[in-house]
């Protein structure tokens, strides 16, 4: 009989050990590889230049595109507008339960950022990189406007199904 | 002796199990990859539109760090490669990354090109049907991106 009992507690514990072992790791974001979101970033960066970027992306999505510094926000009077870097990166995916989150919200994560061009007036231009990371919940349909805190800049988010 | 025969007969049985279980599944690598095309249709700088097909069994293979780790500039033109490719009932899940270089001849002269030219591009994971396009970027009247996956 006790050799049965310690038999069958080294069996338990091996069925525990194996089970513990085989639990797959959550992976939140999985369960958005079906399916297409559109992320629509509009509004003014801190530095004033203006961004209007439409991705289309299942979990996740980066374009290095070219944006238009308004003359107006240029330190050296300059009356044209100058060219000049954004970059932008967005990852969606569900949020954690631990973030207590309605229930239709998904998590965007977004980077935002842009090079500044400063011209010298002598034909040079150099570039300061700035930019912001922000995370946020939001829902299909709504839009989330972000300001920096300056309020030299405001970007608003909206989340919606890509067209098929 | 019974009972020290039975632990050694469940230690040999959780020792043949465990490694088992902590092998990692093998790595998504490219010859597991599906033979599609993916054309590639857009313009990520002014004046500058192109359009290019890369067929997923005959990419090129992804370019060697250089020192620290840095990758070599790649040459002129417009760069495809489809990542990851999944199965996704009647398409696929894409993972792909576009990068454009070259010198840009509509940007105004005063600007420094050889900053700009090396760094334009896009990346992502989207799910695509065949034969369906879609529209993956758009950023005012300049920059858009359409994919089209065919079989």
């Amino acid at each position: 009989m006790k050799t049965k009992l310690i038999f069958a507690g080294w069996l338990a514990l091996g069925t525990l050990a194996l089970l513990a072992q085989s639990v797959p790791s959550t992976d939140l974001s999985a369960v958005l590889n079906d399916q297409n979101f559109t992320v629509r970033i509009q509004g003014n960066m801190s530095s004033g230049a203006p961004l209007d970027c439409s991705l289309v992306l299942a979990r996740t999505a980066t374009a290095r595109v070219l944006v238009w510094m308004p003359a107006a926000v240029l330190a050296n009077g300059s009356d044209r507008p100058t060219p000049t870097l954004a970059s932008v990166q967005v990852n969606l995916a569900l949020p954690s339960p631990k973030q207590n989150a309605e229930p239709g919200s998904y998590m965007v994560v977004c980077q935002v950022t842009a090079q500044m061009p400063i011209p010298d007036g002598l034909g040079h231009i150099s570039y300061q990189v700035s930019g912001a990371t922000c995370s946020f919940l939001i829902k299909l349909g709504q839009t989330v406007r972000l300001v920096d805190n300056a309020a030299t800049g405001s970007l608003d988010f909206t989340l919606s199904p890509a067209p098929n | 002796m019974k009972n020290y025969f039975y632990f050694l007969m469940v230690l040999a049985a959780l020792t043949l199990a465990l490694p088992a279980q902590t092998t990692p599944p093998p790595p998504n690598t490219a010859p597991a990859m599906d033979r599609v095309f993916l054309h590639v249709q857009g313009q990520l700088l002014p004046g500058s539109p192109f359009e290019t097909t890369v067929d997923t069994a005959n990419q090129p293979p992804p370019a060697p760090n250089g020192p620290g780790n840095r990758p070599p500039a790649p040459p002129p033109g417009v760069h495809v490669r489809v990542t990851s490719l999944t199965k996704n009932g009647d398409g696929y899940r894409v993972q792909y990354e576009i990068n454009f270089t070259g010198t840009v001849d509509s940007l105004p002269a005063d600007v420094q090109k050889d900053m700009l030219v090396h760094v334009f591009g896009a990346s992502g994971f989207v799910v695509l049907k065949p034969g369906v396009p879609m529209k993956v970027l758009a950023a005012g009247p300049d920059v858009n991106l359409t994919l089209t996956l065919t079989l």
